[in-house]
């Protein structure tokens, strides 16, 4: 790695990096040992001064946290090893194994509700959908693409109460890409975020397949910038079994004109 | 690079004391969450508050890093971070989310003003100021040069992006991120000294 993305470490520890520099810093971190050292460091220095800026919050937040924790189940201790506290342990709930349907699970808030929507939603599917990312069918809608910057829809998408993250697979072991896709059905939003991907060319976009029973629906697109992407995009209301992505001409296609580089099951 | 396991506030009795109480919340026990809550609550506030400059606010961020904190406790690891470090990195991180949310929807919603962004308040000033501040805290945030400690102040209490730190001091960003980083690294050398 370079010169470049250790100097971040500093910034990165304290919070103080850009959105768009997230993603490939934290990529970074996940294999470089001294980075992890040095946020570790200075995570535990700036929490030196939090006695001095201690204050007492009013005396009625006791109640309603431990009333609110008492409602919540604790996520289990299982998860990737080698995964550092870190914006990964912070916030995000992956599932680590693309094709493992209950590793899912909720990024924050209502915990108890998101099973009950889970379980409708896996209801309301009909057979299994394993075998659907590599039948791709045809209707296909768009969606709107936003640019990057809009934090906070993407922070609301990400702490919606039915929110669902899943990490996609790349179809080959090509470097440093990863993906992943926060879907919030009550809002018909996703967030798409990425790094280490292609850059393609003025006239390509990448687009997101809903995976349903027996083939694939076109969905939004996006683009990347320095190969990272975290956007919300606007998506249809419908059941999915899982994501497929495609690189697509501008605007994207009725039917996927190109193999899918990154899917997973739900 | 030396891991530092130990600090001079979460000194090894409130290290071993929150672990303890780590160990039975992950059993579910609620009233040693209870208990967490006593020890972190000041702690977790304080940063949030900084940030986000906002009581109510800040109270309900401060309520999602303990529903957090519940939902984690089986994940935390004790050999990244003492109890205390792991509470204060959530409680940060989700006062800076909540903050650059609020602030992207207010810049839509007066996009037309160009909104200029106020330089607020001199946290670490009265850090130092405040009698109850240890000495080697108060002496580490003194050594910062005023320009470091400006743009620490900016950058870790309240929560600003390098680039905010930038545009406010009116500095180039590559400056911002030097101050910052150089201010930091002045910092873990001096309370490292302690340890």
């Amino acid at each position: 790695m370079t010169t470049d993305l250790h100097q971040l470490a500093p910034l990165f520890a304290i919070d103080a990096l850009e959105a768009t520099e997230l993603t490939q810093f934290e990529l970074h971190l996940s294999t470089c040992v001294t980075c992890t050292a040095e946020v570790a460091e200075l995570r535990q220095v700036v929490a030196e001064f939090s006695d001095a800026t201690a204050s007492e919050p009013p005396a009625s937040l006791r109640a309603t946290v431990l009333s609110a924790i008492a409602r919540t189940p604790q996520l289990d201790a299982d998860r990737k090893a080698g995964s550092e506290l870190d914006r990964a342990s912070l916030d995000r709930d992956v599932s680590h194994t693309p094709l493992a349907s209950n590793v899912i699970e909720p990024v924050s808030g209502q915990v108890a509700s998101l099973a009950d929507a889970r379980n409708k939603r896996r209801r309301r599917l009909s057979a299994p959908l394993a075998a659907a990312a590599a039948v791709l069918m045809l209707v296909a809608v768009f969606g709107l693409s936003r640019g990057p910057g809009d934090t906070d829809v993407i922070s609301e998408v990400v702490s919606a109460p039915d929110a669902i993250v899943t990490e996609l697979a790349p179809a080959s072991a090509a470097g440093d890409a990863m993906l992943e896709i926060v879907w919030s059905a009550d809002r018909d939003q996703v967030v798409v975020r990425g790094s280490g991907l292609s850059e393609l060319t003025p006239e390509q976009e990448y687009q997101i397949w809903f995976l349903v029973d027996g083939g694939a629906i076109g969905s939004a697109t996006f683009v990347v910038e320095n190969g990272a992407v975290n956007t919300v995009l606007d998506v249809e209301d419908r059941d999915t079994g899982g994501w497929g992505i495609t690189i697509e001409p501008v605007g994207g296609s009725d039917v996927p004109t190109s193999p899918v580089i990154f899917s997973a099951s739900m | 690079m030396s891991s530092r396991e130990q600090s001079p506030h979460a000194t090894a009795p409130d290290r071993d004391r929150l672990t303890s109480l780590l160990r039975r919340i992950v059993d579910g026990d609620q009233q040693a969450f209870a208990m967490l809550y006593d020890e972190l609550a000041p702690a977790v506030f304080g940063i949030v508050r900084n940030v986000l400059r906002d009581a109510a606010m800040s109270e309900e961020v401060t309520q999602e890093v303990f529903v957090d904190l519940w939902r984690q406790a089986k994940r935390y690891d004790p050999s990244k971070a003492s109890p205390r470090t792991w509470a204060c990195t959530i409680a940060h991180r989700k006062a800076v989310d909540r903050v650059r949310s609020e602030q992207a929807r207010r810049r839509r919603e007066d996009r037309d003003h160009q909104s200029s962004v106020m330089v607020a308040a001199d946290t670490v000033t009265e850090v130092i100021e405040r009698q109850e501040t240890r000495g080697e805290v108060r002496a580490a945030l003194a050594s910062l040069s005023p320009a470091q400690r400006e743009a620490v102040t900016l950058a870790y209490f309240e929560g600003r992006t390098y680039r905010d730190v930038a545009t406010l001091l009116s500095i180039p960003e590559g400056t911002a991120k030097t101050r910052i980083r150089d201010g930091l690294q002045k910092l873990r050398t001096r309370m490292g000294r302690e340890l």
